[in-house]
């Protein structure tokens, strides 16, 4: 695969944001690779009972 | 081969949990975030033992797709910055990342289980429909 890219002026004025979290990120800059995974667990049977929270 | 970031300010309220600001080029980042959301309906403090791998979600793997090996790559800087004005950010948090500058190779990852615990039923109508 050949890829050949041109960059020209790039002026971002103002960024803006609110929160950033669990393992995300914000980059000014150039990156050959980025590898972002993430697993999220609600399902109903979260719903957990009593006072022990560790299943068995 | 890689551009220069010029970032004019920064406002950054707070950064928490292992989160990063860097500033400058980077070869490799590696992030790794584990969390045991509990909402409990009553608080518990001092008690915190829970040993995570009793969850299978911070067993499992992750699929995460990787990168295609690029055999030619040509990149031409016609302007080699990237002008940035103003950031303005609230909160990173979580083993997350505000990065000026460049990278070369970026690996982050995150797990999150949620609990509600509840000391009574709430739902007390639905169980019963359900047996």
């Amino acid at each position: 695969m050949k890829f050949c890219v041109t960059n020209h002026e790039l002026f971002v004025g103002e960024i803006n944001i609110i929160g950033v979290g669990l393992s995300s990120v914000v980059l000014v800059g150039d990156v050959d690779c980025i590898n972002l995974g993430s697993a999220f667990d609600t399902p109903p049977e979260s719903l957990v009972l009593g006072t022990s929270l560790v299943p068995l | 081969m890689y551009r220069t970031s010029a970032v004019d300010e920064v406002i950054l309220n707070s950064l928490a949990s292992s989160s990063i600001l860097q500033t400058g080029d980077t070869e490799k980042i590696q992030c790794f975030s584990a969390a045991l959301a509990i909402q409990r309906e009553r608080t518990d403090f001092g008690r915190f033992d829970i040993p995570l791998n009793k969850y299978d979600i911070f067993s499992q793997p992750v699929t995460v797709p990787v990168c295609p090996a690029v055999q030619i790559k040509k990149t031409f800087h016609a302007c080699p910055f990237i002008r940035v004005g103003r950031i303005d950010i609230l909160g990173v948090s979580s083993s997350a990342l505000l990065h000026i500058g460049s990278v070369n190779e970026m690996t982050l990852q995150s797990r999150v289980k949620h609990i509600r615990n509840f000391l009574k039923n709430p739902y007390p109508e639905i169980e019963e429909e359900e047996s």
